[in-house]
């Protein structure tokens, strides 16, 4: 971890983006504000650690198509989205696809700030006891398709013996499986790889 | 005699003399002389003897002459030649001549000439044969002045023999006049006669008439056929009856069309199946087309292929020729025994064929009519809509198939009942007003059909309750004297297409909400956006601002630029609602005069299709003296589309029948057009007065809280007022005013603008007393 958090502010509102860089600046937190989301992403530290503040709705690109490229991206950052009127049906798929947090304006500043502080601190929990997250999420992605299903059924809490049932396999084979789950995903427990999987699931 | 006697007692005397002069005494003379005397007396006893019995000979003498000649018969001796040698009294009388000019008069000249040799040829047979024989003559007219009689010559019955011995032969003839014999003989012929033509008529007739009743028995014209050939053959007592069809040499195949037999005719029948017509079939043919008359045992060849084979022994075919087809050929066999046919089968063949073409029209014309009402049937029971006749009270008097399965009833539970039974109620006065304009329709106007294009969209109820939509057209039926008969009506189910406009509607409806929400919602969106932008700036700086206030020490400055941030954002957002105001004011037409009623109901028409989806009874009250108001007249509908979509909103929960909006026009004030509409919905109870025509303010799921206030803001851009109040009895009152219409100030367009304190003024709050309304 050679940075500190940094709070990623991106809107197309230079009203607001400048006003949110003030806030953060007003409680100490290093902030660095992007016009969009192309521009973030040319950023070096665009991985973190840290957390994003997006507004909803921006014309080239609005929150949800941001998220869909942080994640193509595999940014696994915390992101805090702000709404505006109307949004709702928006935010519920905000939230569905696995953003953090989801506020509405006008944004009561200390509520935006305390919500900031959370995902800050959820990003730094993250990396102490799973990983970089980038890093997590390349090694999910290395899984194969048997694989995965066979970490679905473990984080549901089957036994080896009910997976190999479910999945039609052999208790052997479900047992290599779980073997190379663990190797892959740089763990060493079942409780290991339920919190790396938990934990990735409630990010973007 | 007496001489005889005289000689013979002079010669007897003369004798005895002489014996006395020689003998004188003598004993032998003695004894001579006595033998002598009885001898004389002996003879003198037989001439007694032969006197009497000659007396009686003349007198048997006489009476066979007499006998003879005045016998009632004539009789009449003739020679070979034929002259008459005797003739008796009777005879010549027969003659009428006397008989002395008879004798050696030629008998044949007394004859007509036509019997003359006749009488040759008999006199010829009697010589030759010498045998009695007879012959019939008939006398030549008189020439006398009697020519009463010559009308009607006397027929002689001449028997004949040959007199016995002597030559030169002669013939004896007994003449009897058998004139009147014959004519009773021809007058009972003649009775004879009539009888049987009598009875043959009878045949006739009788014939005919049970060629009638078998044609009148039956409906089915294939069992009528049947009966008649049956007939026709029993009258014409045949073996086999046969009725082809069509008899037309130039048909390529021909059929029987019916057939009758005795038991055990021999042949098979060939109906129902077609027949080439082959050389021999179509000569038979030809022949009987060109006789007039039945035509007897014509070729066998054709007729037996007709007779299943077999060749009848005796046969009869005719032509049947109906008036309006093709002529049939009507075949009569008989299989076992020869028959001459007799004049009286002839004709009764003749008339029997006849009557069989007659029977062929009237079959033909009833075929047409059962097929026209056979069409009819199937087109009233197999129609694809009902069908229905209705009396004057709406009973219905016949159904189809198609009417019991859209009502879902059957055809004796639909007879039961009227049609009005099976209609909404909603639907009843129009069905009553429909039908009763049906009815009067042509007693108005006796030249307009019955109109047939008019229908009506109404709700029938199945048995199950259910609501059918079906289109009604009815059409009265008249009788010549133009008096209803009875109603036809058709009855169409569309429900399946109402659920379509439904649907379509629904569609329509959502389009409308859609566009109200894209186009209002789209702006609000883009409104809430414009001004939280700042907003949310503004928010921002202050929060930072009292963040840094809380960690001394204050950086001045910072807070100062903070500060210029936010009153720079506020005049932001300023700007902002300022261009929103603009914008909506360039919405505003210029006013028009404007007929409020007619722009209610072309509001109402807009949203026609939601009014019924919603089942709602729209009604709209306009006052005669309300004056033109003054608006543009798409704007106001706008206002007026968006009241009554809100009035029926608020009445989703209300019960159907309830469920009324009442538009009522009313002048207001002088110069002022109040436009109300009542709705008899949830009311207002649960709304903020102060902030129902505020934007954004609903409280309506999915509502955009736009509705009130943009139609505020168009009434107040003429100059008018909107405002609500609770309805008494339940619902909302939803009502504006727009300035009368001045044609002076059409132009004038600041006067009605919206003065800057309606904004400010809380536009749910009744206005002021001058229009009227209960508070």
């Amino acid at each position: 971890m050679s940075h500190q958090s940094t709070v990623f502010v991106i809107d197309d509102d230079e009203d607001v983006r400048e006003s949110l860089r003030w806030l953060f600046q007003s409680v100490s937190m290093p902030v660095e504000v992007f016009a969009s989301a192309a521009e973030f992403l040319a950023h070096p530290d665009r991985d973190g650690p840290g957390c994003l503040v997006l507004d909803v709705r921006m014309p080239e690109m609005d929150g949800l198509e941001l998220l869909e490229v942080l994640r193509t991206h595999r940014i696994g950052l915390p992101a805090i989205m702000i709404s505006g009127h109307a949004d709702v049906p928006m935010a519920v798929k905000a939230m569905q696809t696995g953003a953090v947090d989801f506020i509405q304006k006008p944004v009561n500043h200390q509520d935006l700030l305390q919500r900031v502080r959370r995902a800050l601190a959820a990003d730094e929990r993250f990396r102490e006891e799973i990983g970089d997250p980038r890093i997590i999420a390349e090694r999910l992605e290395q899984l194969t398709a048997k694989e995965r299903e066979v970490l679905e059924s473990i984080v549901n809490g089957s036994t080896n013996k009910a997976i190999a049932g479910a999945l039609k396999l052999s208790v052997r084979t479900v047992e290599t499986h779980r073997a190379n789950l663990m190797r892959k995903l740089g763990v060493h427990s079942t409780a290991g790889l339920v919190r790396v999987t938990l934990a990735c699931r409630l990010r973007p | 005699m007496a001489k005889f006697d005289q000689a013979s007692d002079a010669q007897l005397a003369r004798l005895l003399a002489e014996i006395e002069r020689a003998g004188n005494g003598s004993d032998e003379l003695t004894r001579l002389v006595h033998d002598l005397q009885v001898h004389q007396i002996e003879l003198e006893q037989q001439n007694r003897e032969l006197l009497a019995v000659r007396a009686v000979l003349e007198e048997s003498r006489e009476r066979y002459a007499d006998l003879y000649d005045f016998a009632p018969v004539g009789y009449l001796s003739i020679d070979a030649a034929g002259r008459i040698q005797d003739i008796n009294l009777t005879g010549a009388k027969l003659l009428g001549q006397s008989r002395n000019a008879l004798i050696n008069r030629a008998f044949s000249g007394f004859l007509r000439p036509e019997d003359r040799a006749r009488l040759n040829g008999h006199i010829a047979e009697i010589l030759y044969a010498r045998e009695p024989g007879n012959c019939e003559v008939r006398l030549r007219a008189r020439d006398s002045a009697d020519s009463v009689d010559a009308a009607e010559p006397r027929t002689l019955m001449l028997e004949s023999r040959l007199e016995d011995g002597s030559p030169p032969a002669r013939i004896r003839m007994i003449l009897s006049d058998i004139t009147e014999r014959k004519q009773a003989e021809r007058e009972r012929r003649q009775r004879e006669i009539a009888a049987a033509a009598a009875e043959s008529r009878h045949r006739l007739v009788s014939g005919l008439e049970r060629l009638s009743a078998a044609a009148t028995t039956a409906f089915d014209p294939q069992t009528v056929l049947n009966d008649l050939l049956r007939v026709v053959q029993d009258l014409l007592r045949v073996d086999r009856a046969w009725l082809l069809y069509p008899c037309d040499p130039d048909a390529t195949e021909v059929r029987i069309l019916a057939q009758s037999a005795v038991p055990r005719c021999p042949g098979e029948p060939l109906t129902d199946r077609s027949i080439p017509t082959d050389e021999p079939l179509r000569r038979l043919i030809r022949s009987a087309l060109n006789a007039c008359d039945p035509v007897q045992d014509p070729d066998p060849g054709a007729i037996a292929i007709l007779g299943g084979g077999f060749a009848p022994r005796s046969r009869l075919i005719i032509a049947v020729r109906p008036e309006d087809d093709r002529p049939s050929l009507l075949g009569l066999h008989l299989c076992r025994v020869e028959r001459t046919w007799s004049e009286d089968d002839l004709t009764l063949a003749r008339a029997l064929a006849g009557r069989l073409a007659d029977i062929l029209d009237i079959l033909a014309v009833r075929r047409a009519l059962t097929e026209s009402e056979e069409r009819f049937r199937a087109t009233f029971e197999q129609a694809a809509v009902g069908i229905c006749h209705l009396d004057r009270q709406g009973f219905f008097l016949r159904v189809n198939r198609k009417l019991c399965a859209i009502l879902g009833y059957t055809a004796e539970e639909l007879l039961a009942r009227t049609c009005r039974g099976l209609v909404h109620p909603d639907d009843h006065d129009d069905l009553m007003e429909y039908i009763a304009r049906i009815g009067e329709d042509r007693a108005r106007d006796p030249e307009r059909e019955p109109g047939t294009s008019q229908s009506l969209e109404l709700r029938h109820l199945g048995k199950a309750g259910h609501v059918i939509w079906c289109n009604l057209t009815m059409a009265a039926v008249r009788d010549s004297s133009g008096g209803l008969r009875y109603f036809i009506g058709v009855i169409e189910d569309i429900s399946a297409r109402k659920r379509l406009e439904e649907r379509e509607s629904r569609h329509r409806h959502a389009l409308f909400r859609f566009g109200r929400i894209s186009t209002m919602g789209e702006m609000s969106s883009a409104i809430a956006h414009e001004v939280a932008q700042p907003l949310m700036g503004i928010s921002t700086y202050a929060g930072g601002a009292l963040e840094r206030l809380d960690n001394a020490p204050v950086d001045v400055e910072a807070l100062r630029l903070a500060l210029h941030q936010i009153s720079r954002l506020a005049a932001r957002a300023g700007r902002i609602i300022e261009r929103i105001r603009d914008f909506s004011r360039q919405h505003a037409g210029a006013p028009r005069p404007i007929d409020m009623e007619a722009v209610s109901r072309a509001a109402v028409g807009m949203i026609e299709p939601e009014i019924r989806a919603n089942d709602v009874k729209v009604e709209i009250r306009s006052n005669d003296d309300v004056p033109l108001a003054s608006g543009d007249p798409v704007e106001i509908e706008q206002v007026l589309i968006n009241l009554l979509m809100n009035g029926m909103d608020a009445m989703r929960d209300t019960p159907p029948a309830e469920r009324r909006l009442r538009i009522a026009i009313k002048r207001a004030g002088a110069d002022q057009v109040r436009v109300a509409v009542g709705d008899r919905g949830v009311g207002l109870d649960q709304t903020d007065p102060s902030r129902l025509f505020d934007p954004f303010y609903t409280t309506k799921e999915g509502g955009t809280g736009l509705g009130l206030s943009m139609s505020r803001t168009i009434v107040d851009s003429y100059g008018g007022r909107i405002w609500a109040e609770p309805r008494p009895g339940g619902g909302a009152v939803f009502a504006f005013t727009l300035p009368r219409h001045l044609p002076a100030e059409a132009s004038d367009r600041s006067s009605a603008k919206t003065p800057a304190s309606s904004t400010d003024r809380r536009l749910a709050d009744p206005p002021d007393a001058a229009t009227g309304d209960p508070t």
